[in-house]
Parts: C-alpha cells; structure tokens; sequence
C-alpha cells in the first residue's frame, strides 16, 4: 500500500516535472537583466549560427526581406492602414534585415509588388491604394519593379 | 524599447535566412513536424516547431509573459537544440502541393509581421505618453536614434554644393526652414489638443538631420569600430569598391533628402554617419565601421568556466573569421549593398567586443542579429506652458488606449500552460491559413484542433499530428552526447565506455556546468538504470546541498538554490522519465579547435 503511495506521488511528480514548462524559453534577449542563458552559450550560438553557409549569402536575406515585405503588403491592402503606417512598418522591417534606406532596396518594391497580387489587388486597381498612386502616376521605375514583383 | 527588442529577436534571429521553397522544384516539398525532447532549465516538457523550407516557426516564452512566434534559420535551430542543448530532435515530414507549403509559409510570415506591427505599436504608445507626460512637466527631451554620433560643433566635411546639385531648388537651408516650420506646426496642433503620435519625434529627427548635414558635422571618436590588428589594410580593388559604395551613400543622402517616408530623418542621420565612416576608411586605408552596440543591449558577464580550456580564444577566432568572410562577401556584392555592409559592420563589431575579453575585462556585449547603429543624441525641447488642460486630457486619452491594448496583448500574446503553449499555437496558427477546417482536411490530408485531448503536451502533439496528417520520413537527429556516445561505441570497448561515460566525473564527453544542476549519473540512454541512477542522482544533489548550506552565508544560497533544482530534475528518474542530459557552451567544433589557436592565427 506504501509502495503504491509512494508511487503516485513519484508519478504525479514526473507528470508536473515534464509539464512545468512546457515550452522553451528565449535565448536571445538583448537585455542585461534577463537570466536566461546568460553565458557563453548565447555568445556561441551566435557564433555558429552567424557562419552557416547558404545564410551567408545576402541575396538569401533579401529574399525573405521581399517576403516580410509582401506580408507588410497584404496587411496594408487588408486593414486600411494609412500611408504612413505602411511605411513605418515597413521601416521596422527594413531595419530588421540591416536595411535603413528601403527605397534604395529594389527587394522592398519586388516584394510589395509580391505582396499586392496575394492580396488579390488586380493590377488595374494598384493606382487606387494610396500609397502607389503616385508611383504609378510617375510610372517611376519603383512602380516597375512592384510589377516586376507582382508578375514573379 | 524592450518589446522593440524582442521582436528584432523574434523576427530575425540572428542572421537570414534561405529562402521558402524554390519554385522550380514543385515536387519533394514538405513542411516538416519537429519535437524536440525535454532537457534541464528551459523546457522540461519538450518543444514543438514547424519546419517551412528552411527556416523553423515556433513559438517561445519571452520573460515579460508574453508567448510570440519566432523564424529561426533550421541550422540555427539545430545547432542551438541538438548542439548546444544536447535534445534530440525528432522530425516527421507532410508532403504537400508547393502552392499548400507556400501559402502556409505565407501564412506564418503574415502572423510574424502582424506580431511585430502590434508589439512596435504599444512600444509607440508608450513613447508617446512618456512625450506628453514631459510635455506637460514643461520640458521635453527627444531622443533621436544615430545624433549620437556627431560631434556638437561643425566641421565641414559634407559639401553642401555637392549635394545640392542633386536636390535641385531646394537648398539644405530651405529644408531646414520648411522642418522648422513644420515642427512649429506640430507643436501647435499638440497644445490644441491633438495627440502628438509619431509625427513629433520623426519632425524633429528630420529637422536634426538636416542641421547635421547642414553644418557638415562629424563623427565622434567613439563612434567607430576601430580596425582590428588581425584586420588587413584596404586593397587597391577593396577601396575602388569602397569608393563605389560611398557615391551609393551620396545618392542614398540624395534620395532621401527628397523623400516623403515620414521617418525619413533617423535614415538620413544613419547614412550620413556611414558616409562619414566610409571616408575615413578610404582616407586612412583601413576599414572603420559604426558602432552598432545601444544602450539596452544585452550583457553577458563571462566567468572562468566560460573562458577557461581555450573556449574564449576559439571563439574570439570565430567571430575573427566571421569578420573576414562577412568583408569578403560586402566587398563581392553588387546587388544589395547595404544589407551586405549592414552583416560586415555587424560582424566587425562582434568580433571587435570579443577581442577586448581579458583576466580584466569579462563583461561582453551581444549583437543577436543584424544591427544598424542607432546611437541617440537627446535633443532638449521647450514647450509652452498653456493649454495644460489639452494636454491632461491627451494624456487620459492614452492611458485609457495603453491599458485596452495590454489587455488585448494578454488575450493576443500571453502564455497559459495547456491552452496556450507552444504545441496548441502552432495547430491554431497552422489551422489558420485555411479558410475553414475542411479545405484545410484536404489541403494537409488531417485536422487536429487546439483543444483535442491531450494534445498541448509536446510529445502528444507530435505523435497525434503523425497519425492525423499521416506523416512520412520520419528521422531522428541524437541529441549530441549521444551521437558522440555512440561513436565511442562503434570505436573502442563497450563496458568500458559505458563505465567512463556514464557518469559527469569521468566523462570525456561532457563537462559539468553550473546551469545544469548537480547530477551525477546521465540517464538519457540507460531506461532499465534510470530509477537506481536517478536516486543516486538525488543523493548526489542532497549531498550538493548540505555543502549548499554550508556555503550559504558566502554565496547567498546560489548552491543550495542549484542542489535544489538538481534534486527536482532527478525526480523523474525514479519513475524512468528523463528530463536532464547535460548542455554545452561551445559547438563540437570550437572545442576542439580553440585549445590550439590563438588570437589571429589563421
């Protein structure tokens, strides 16, 4: 009877041991007051994950900056965003892929142009979402490159 | 600020990314399952995440308890969980049409930029409180992102006719009379009782920018990341392609100045600091870059174990070759030139804080991910003091906003054990890229809901989603002891490595760290042992912390806190459940290259 207790109690130990945390935790925090992993390891991880091969190549950033880009895209077309919202978030986004000039960044009109077909915009109707209207009024070769991105 | 960070974090860590799925290859195109089992600290119930191309989505728990979604590089991921967290990772595949795996991916993209638009929306909120709250005290300071790193009095190194000749008309003092103007205006419309949103501080940026390029300011002393001695001097090719890069800079200033982005100021501060840093390259023949370290950046304080056996130099030789390759690739690149200089200043910078690490110096500060310099400079800002009347009722205005959006943050982004954890949002997010449950059926070929039984455990999650989905390829990665064990095995005598490595006193396999609590025995690969290891364990850790209390006037309870916890990991022990495995600091790799090299060797 003992033994059956005591075996309970160890098996409802083992059941909260593997649910405490049931999640992993943030590693990367750039805060000096987090405890997490506040060691080498973090430094480490860096390290290595800074030197893998095809992540070196910046034209695989950019790739997945155009995708962030679209993204910010088809949130825009969706939620009436103001122009200036847009390209606040567009900013933060640029910022993230070490990019502070984003329209020097052809990436960033190939993805909006990416982002504005999944949004379902026809191509007719791009001069009617504020922020392209005077792109496409100048014909400007930013909006050429939205369409090169909205044809890929 | 700390919400801006963590999201940098989530949203790019630590360096890109490959791209989703190549679209020529319309055939193989899988998303994968991944579980990862449990180990000491951070996730004793395991982890779950989604594989989409190459990067991993999942989610994780940031300490101020909010639970976000995070894009992680696979090799990365991998390296951080099966390396340097020695988990095992087990991973099942769904095949799928590319137009299902890209709209997926799409999908989770949708939700990361979603996640981030909401967290740098409260951070703003915030800023815009703390800006009215000073307003209404009278005086206001404005911190502008990258004024930081100019010096105060002029000294003209820009000239204004060379960049005049590209804007036209308008001259840079027109510019300055037109942000004077518009700050005026602002200020106005704020004592009249509109709120003064983002538009206050990009104004006043935008203004200070112009004064900055105006006055031919330069860069601080400190501004720079100075050349390394294990750096080389520019080579001829090298400073053609620098000079190239600094007339890219001179058009970007150019564009800029004609630009209508609303935060177009900080951009344009950011560049000219980097236009100014180029020229001093070229002019001394040997690469300067900015300092990208901010305030709040992340400390780590290294002890001797984590400098001890030739860790510190292997690393520090790490980052030197980062350095080396990331120069290399900007000095190559034709296409994205900023991006490419952004991971070389980046890099330099890693490398450069590393380096200065002695007996002395142990405190080292950690850029995650890509970081552009941001040093502010504070600018002081009067304000008439009238309409207070406005300003309390902006002021009531926004503390009513910042508290609905906690609220909403806590219902969007917080953390519940069984309903909202890392296996529960990844179905719910995975759920959601489909309009509805039965495109979804067709689309995966299975369902799983949130809420279906026990499926929040990590472990359950996997199994279900592989019967649901009718998941294929099932592999399994060793977690990184055991894959070194096994090596042992095949390599010499299987009593005696067992003998040798069964235990943290004589193992050649692992080093005993502090973080992962007192343990004596591993159990990670002996089922029929684990309860009889498992109670030496927690003697061992009884033991641990009677010296814990011995210790506890000297060190403040550290060794009994850690006995404690190294007790409460061996628990499951006793029942043939396993959550502790050990843990590295270093990759395979570094450990054993660093013991033979020293700073600069190549």
């Amino acid at each position: 009877m003992f033994i059956k207790k005591q075996y309970k109690y160890i098996l409802s130990i083992v059941c909260f041991s593997l649910l405490q945390a049931g999640c992993s935790i943030s590693y990367s925090l750039e805060k000096s007051s987090d405890s997490v992993s506040a060691s080498l390891d973090s430094i480490t991880s860096i390290s290595t994950s800074s030197s893998g091969g095809e992540d070196e190549k910046v034209s695989a950033t950019s790739t997945v900056y155009e995708e962030d880009v679209a993204a910010a895209t088809v949130l825009y077309v969706g939620r009436n965003k103001t122009t200036d919202e847009y390209q606040r978030q567009v900013t933060n986004i640029a910022k993230n892929h070490g990019i502070s000039n984003w329209e020097q960044e052809q990436s960033t009109f190939l993805g909006m142009g990416k982002g504005l077909r999944r949004a379902g915009v026809s191509r007719d109707s791009i001069a009617n979402i504020p922020y392209f209207r005077s792109m496409v009024a100048d014909n400007s070769t930013s909006y050429s490159k939205v369409i090169k991105g909205y044809l890929m | 600020m700390r919400q801006c960070i963590y999201l940098l974090f989530l949203f790019f860590f630590p360096v890109p990314m490959v791209a989703a799925y190549p679209a020529e290859q319309p055939e193989d195109v899988s998303i994968d399952f991944l579980y990862i089992n449990a180990n000491a600290g951070e996730a004793a119930g395991g982890h779950t995440a989604l594989r989409l191309g190459d990067s991993v989505f999942h989610y994780q728990f940031f300490p101020d308890s909010t639970f976000l979604l995070v894009r992680e590089p696979w090799h990365s991921f991998r390296f951080l969980y099966n390396e340097l967290h020695n988990r095992s990772i087990s991973i099942a595949s769904l095949p799928l049409e590319l137009s299902v795996a890209v709209q997926i991916r799409n999908h989770f993209t949708e939700l990361l930029v979603a996640q981030q638009e909401f967290v740098y929306d409260f951070e703003e909120l915030h800023q815009e409180k703390q800006l009215v709250d000073q307003v209404i005290d009278g005086s206001l300071n404005i911190s502008v992102d990258c004024l930081g790193f100019f010096n105060e009095h002029p000294d003209s190194v820009i000239e204004e006719n060379s960049l005049s000749e590209f804007i036209g008309d308008d001259s840079l003092q027109r510019l300055v009379s037109k942000a004077d103007e518009a700050l005026q205006e602002r200020v106005q419309i704020v004592i009249d009782g509109e709120r003064p949103g983002k538009e206050f501080q990009e104004i006043v940026a935008w203004r200070e920018a112009l004064l900055v390029l105006f006055n031919g300011r330069t860069l601080k002393p400190d501004a720079f990341v100075y050349p390394m001695e294990e750096e080389k001097v520019l080579s001829v090719l090298e400073k053609k392609t620098l000079e190239g890069f600094s007339q890219y800079l001179q058009h970007s200033l150019v564009e800029l100045l004609r630009s209508a982005r609303p935060d177009r100021g900080e951009a344009l501060l950011l560049q000219i600091a980097r236009y100014l840093a180029v020229q001093k390259s070229l002019s001394e023949g040997r690469l300067f870059t900015l300092d990208p370290f901010f305030k709040e950046v992340r400390v780590v304080e290294l002890t001797n174990e984590d400098i001890g056996e030739g860790r510190l130099s292997g690393l520090q030789n790490d980052f030197l070759q980062q350095t080396i390759i990331r120069r290399e690739l900007f000095f190559q690149e034709i296409q994205h030139l900023e991006m490419a200089y952004s991971l070389m200043e980046t890099s330099r910078a890693r490398a450069w804080e590393l380096a200065k690490v002695n007996d002395m110096q142990r405190s080292v500060r950690i850029l995650a991910k890509v970081t552009l310099p941001t040093r502010p400079g504070v600018i002081w800002f009067e304000f008439p003091k009238t309409h207070k009347r406005n300003l309390r009722e902006i002021k009531e205005v926004l503390d009513r906003e910042l508290v609905d959006r906690q609220k909403q943050r806590a219902e969007l982004y917080g953390y519940n054990l069984v309903l909202r954890n890392c296996a529960t949002e990844l179905i719910r997010s995975l759920n959601a890229a489909f309009s509805d449950s039965e495109t979804g059926l067709e689309a995966l070929g299975g369902w799983l809901e949130p809420n279906d039984g026990l499926v929040f455990i990590p472990f359950i999650f996997y199994e279900k989603s592989i019967r649901a989905y009718s998941l294929q390829n099932e592999q399994f990665l060793q977690a990184r002891r055991l894959r070194n064990l096994e090596n042992l095995y095949n390599q010499e005598n299987d009593l005696l490595v067992w003998l040798r490595e069964s235990n943290t006193l004589s193992s050649t396999l692992y080093e005993s760290r502090s973080k992962d609590t007192p343990f004596l025995f591993f159990t990670d690969d002996s089922l029929l042992l684990r309860p009889l290891l498992g109670a030496l364990n927690v003697g061992y850790a009884a033991l641990y912390g009677v010296a814990g209390i011995v210790r506890l006037p000297f060190d403040n309870g550290v060794s009994f806190n850690q006995a404690a916890r190294g007790a409460f990991y061996s628990l499951p022990e006793l029942a043939f459940g396993n959550i502790r495995k050990g843990s590295y600091s270093t990759g395979d790799f570094q450990v054993k290259v660093s013991p033979h090299m020293s700073k600069g060797e190549p």
